[in-house]
């Protein structure tokens, strides 16, 4: 197989591991599976493609626009569908975040119907570079937005696993998410804990937009799929697990871009299911996560 | 009136409505409005599946818009290319909506939640992808076009006769789904919502049952995919996207997702309310989000119960029981059976959690188990249990072999037990919440929604074994009060009725008295007594050595893994090693000599 092949497959790949990162920063914070993750990165795009063209801001000011806008959308997502349903919560019902489920999608379908309001359907192009050409690379060709995009999911891959390690943020999540009970005792504030976990996902997801939409355009149907992509790699990952993300995303996407070629591109969504099946069945808890005990 | 004649003349009456409304275009309604009528009990259909798998079994299969789409294609291809029968082309759809259905929940079978929810969401969006890969048959992305008018043995159907068979199938299958949802069968769906956990505990397979909800939520998604294929004879995949997807999630939460006809009305709100005209096309994406999410939040619960509790206001009410007075009825003799456990060994890693303990158990006779926390002693009645699985030794009931069965079989066949936090289902009623203790003897599916008579016989029966246990209990008069509301005493005695009602060899009680007072400690002590005099075998893990001294026959002291000490409870009080790790030194203090009276005084 040849190494274009397999660098365009790294750059979509990358950019499903940095949704998954997104997923898996709130649910170690705020034990929720936020459906509205990957629409900040759409979001992003497009204030992106805004803040680049319109305003015509030098691309660190476009970055830190981008961060700011995620960073109060992901609070809003927070305090309008998961907060209230942790307070009003009387008794834990059935399956874990069952009702976040519903109102995440329902912050999600608000987003993603104010996006076409405001920017149509039409796709837009988030000049980032002038000139987006092909350049060689270990013997392949592979466009400078790809390099860009793989770079940044690389990077943002290895801060995040570290971060979660050592800071104390990161560990009061690994404890919320071990016994949120536990974690309370200890002094751990899970509300807060919930909020900022909201935030910095939101943050680096828009955060990424004018990265992300440099090779994909701003286009409002994007999200969507990316939700989905997003959340195989995570599980091909394994929840929880950063490292995971990066390697479920990449090998997904490799794995997308061969099956397009050797078989069709209708084959392409398909084959992602299947491989989210077989993980489902053969390695449920993921390439990099662990099993839970049942407790009762 | 009488309750009994109500139950007599409600499917007379229900019948009554379906014909109505059947017969609505003969008094005078117009063709656009039967169109609008069979578009509601359309999506009403689709919508009342999300309900069963979502709202009653707690697992959130969002492929609904595809197993429509399934339906639809399946209806359209077999009327065009195969035979032309409503009630046929109606059945082949259902089947063919089944098989995605359970495809699209396969996600949820090991691990449910989030994985079913994005996993059948997933679905949705392969349907164009799929329908374009088989190509000429299913249409491609032109769509499915040219279906014939529908037939009904060889006789054209017009729109008017259609609009009938829409009304009468739709009437059908809420009348069934009613039976389902209104039934211990309907009981087993709820008790997989409150987890995993309870329902093998209770012997319920959770891969068979889930795999079941799936199936039965696909049914009427095909039905009404049928409806649509005949509706205007064309299907096209894109009628079937996230769109839908979203107006089901929609309709359901509106309507109440833990609700029967709720289905219909939140289908009748999104179909002919002013979303649905044109001024708000653009909006409506942003109104949908915005009912997932207000919906999602202020009305868990949908509005149909704001109505019902309106309806209930209007109607004199059911004078409500204050007294708590629980009696002392006697238990009907009980099968304990003799629990051998045998050097059972349990490591998680390095840490040898439970670390060859041997313990004996018996008929008419209370075995506690004590230990300060982390001793093992969760961890053995996760083994004995079958959560977890021994790395070594034996586990027997009257001697046969059970170490191996999993956590359902064994409660199935030998093992009643309760939690240390009461995990009670939603929405069921004491009564109804002790009988899913005994869902084995429950009859089958077709039976149950057909209500055949060996259903009713079994309701005589099970009424008659529930109001003996709930009469031993004392909580007779709370037999209709919803169990999951009661206070904690109450629902450790449901808890325990429910484990009872399996008729269990050996019974596991966890904690029953932490967070108690004295007073309902006092009352458990003489419940249990009265269950060891009727013969059970009880095996208490306690952390409340007042309970343990003045109930049981035989305490294992557990530290560490393994048993420090056995014997009599005045013994092991007395024990010196026993009294260093684990009780500290005092007097036995008032509270326990009281305990002790209350016990002796109901023997």
């Amino acid at each position: 197989m040849s190494m274009t092949l397999v660098l365009a497959g790294l750059a979509i790949g990358a950019i499903y591991a940095i949704i998954a990162y997104g997923y898996n920063l709130t649910v170690t914070t705020a034990g929720v599976l936020n459906f509205a993750n990957a629409h900040m990165t759409m979001i992003g795009t497009f204030v992106a493609a805004w803040a680049l063209t319109s305003l015509g801001l030098a691309v660190p000011l476009v970055i830190v626009v981008c961060v700011l806008v995620g960073a109060v959308l992901g609070l809003v997502v927070e305090l309008t569908a998961v907060a209230p349903l942790k307070s009003f919560r009387l008794r834990r019902g059935g399956g874990v975040g069952h009702g976040e489920l519903v109102t995440t999608v329902g912050a999600s379908t608000i987003v993603t119907g104010l996006a076409y309001i405001i920017w149509g359907s039409d796709p837009i192009q988030v000049p980032l570079f002038d000139d987006d050409r092909r350049v060689s690379f270990l013997g392949g060709e592979v466009r400078k937005s790809d390099l860009l995009v793989i770079g940044t999911a690389l990077m943002l891959g290895l801060v995040l696993h570290v971060w979660t390690q050592r800071s104390r943020l990161g560990l009061a999540s690994l404890a919320q998410s071990e016994d949120r009970d536990a974690a309370m005792l200890q002094g751990v504030n899970v509300r807060l804990l919930s909020s900022a976990g909201f935030v910095i996902a939101g943050a680096l997801g828009s955060g990424v937009g004018v990265i992300v939409g440099a090779k994909t355009l701003a286009v409002v149907s994007l999200a969507l799929v990316l939700a989905i992509k997003g959340f195989v790699a995570l599980t091909l990952g394994g929840v929880g697990s950063h490292v995971g993300a990066l390697v479920g995303g990449l090998a997904l996407g490799v794995g997308e871009v061969m099956t397009a070629r050797w078989l069709g591109s209708d084959y392409r969504s398909l084959m992602v299911f299947v491989v989210f099946m077989l993980v489902l069945l053969v390695r449920p808890q993921g390439l990099f996560g662990t099993k839970e005990g049942r407790t009762v | 009136m009488n309750p009994q004649l109500m139950t007599r003349l409600r499917p007379i009456g229900y019948a009554g409505v379906v014909a109505l409304v059947a017969a609505l275009p003969w008094l005078g309604l117009d063709l656009f409005w039967m169109r609008q009528l069979m578009l509601v009990a359309m999506l009403g259909l689709v919508v009342s599946g999300l309900n069963l798998t979502f709202g009653y079994a707690g697992e959130l299969a969002l492929g609904q818009a595809a197993v429509y789409a399934a339906g639809a294609y399946a209806a359209g291809y077999v009327a065009k290319n195969l035979v032309n029968d409503v009630v046929l082309v109606m059945l082949v759809a259902a089947c063919v909506a089944v098989l995605v259905g359970v495809v699209a929940g396969a996600p949820g079978i090991r691990l449910g939640g989030w994985m079913l929810a994005i996993g059948s969401f997933f679905l949705v969006l392969l349907v164009p992808d799929f329908v374009n890969l088989i190509g000429e048959p299913l249409g491609g992305y032109e769509g499915l076009s040219l279906i014939p008018l529908p037939q009904l043995l060889g006789v054209e159907l017009d729109q008017y006769y259609f609009y009938v068979v829409v009304v009468v199938v739709t009437g059908a299958w809420f009348a069934l789904f009613r039976n389902l949802v209104m039934s211990p069968r309907g009981a087993e769906f709820r008790v997989l919502s409150a987890g995993e956990t309870l329902s093998s505990s209770l012997g319920v397979s959770t891969y068979r049952l889930k795999l079941k909800a799936y199936a039965i939520g696909a049914v009427p998604a095909g039905l009404a995919g049928a409806m649509f294929a005949y509706l205007d004879g064309y299907v096209s995949s894109t009628s079937f996207g996230l769109h839908t997807a979203l107006l089901v999630l929609a309709a359901s939460v509106l309507g109440g997702m833990h609700t029967i006809y709720g289905a219909l009305l939140g289908a009748a709100l999104l179909t002919l309310g002013p979303m649905s005209s044109s001024a708000f096309e653009d909006y409506s994406t942003v109104a949908f989000g915005a009912f997932l999410l207000i919906g999602g939040v202020f009305l868990p619960r949908g509005i149909t119960p704001l109505l019902r509790n309106l309806l209930a206001r209007l109607q004199p009410g059911r004078p409500v029981s204050t007294s708590t007075q629980h009696g002392s009825g006697r238990f009907a003799p009980v099968a304990g059976g003799r629990l051998d456990v045998s050097a059972v060994v349990k490591a998680f890693g390095g840490n040898r959690a439970v670390d060859g303990v041997s313990l004996v158990a018996e008929p008419g006779r209370i075995t506690a188990l004590i230990g300060p926390n982390g001793s093992g002693k969760t961890t053995l009645l996760n083994v004995v249990s079958g959560y977890y699985l021994a790395d070594e030794g034996e586990l027997r009931i009257n001697g046969d072999e059970v170490g191996q069965l999993s956590a359902s079989r064994r409660a199935r066949r030998h093992i009643g037990r309760t939690f240390q936090t009461p995990t009670i289902p939603p929405d069921l009623s004491v009564f109804d919440t002790i009988r899913t203790g005994a869902l084995k003897k429950e009859v089958g599916l077709l039976a149950t929604v057909l209500r055949l008579p060996s259903y009713h016989r079994r309701q005589r029966d099970a009424a008659v074994e529930t109001e003996a246990i709930m009469a031993a209990l004392g909580i007779s008069d709370r037999a209709d009060d919803e169990a999951a509301a009661l206070p904690l005493g109450t629902r450790r005695l449901v808890e325990l009725g429910r484990a009872l009602a399996s008729e269990p060899a050996v019974l596991l009680l966890d904690e029953v008295a932490s967070g108690l007072d004295e007073d309902e400690v006092t009352e458990l002590a003489g419940v249990i007594g009265r269950l060891r005099t009727a013969g059970a075998t009880i095996v208490l893990v306690e952390h409340n050595f007042d309970l343990i001294t003045s109930v049981s026959d035989t305490v294992y002291v557990l530290a560490e893994g393994a048993v420090l000490a056995s014997g009599g409870p005045l013994d092991i009080a007395q024990d010196d090693k026993v009294r260093q790790t684990y009780l500290g030194s005092g007097p036995v203090d008032r509270k326990r000599a009281d305990l002790v009276d209350a016990y002796l005084g109901t023997e």
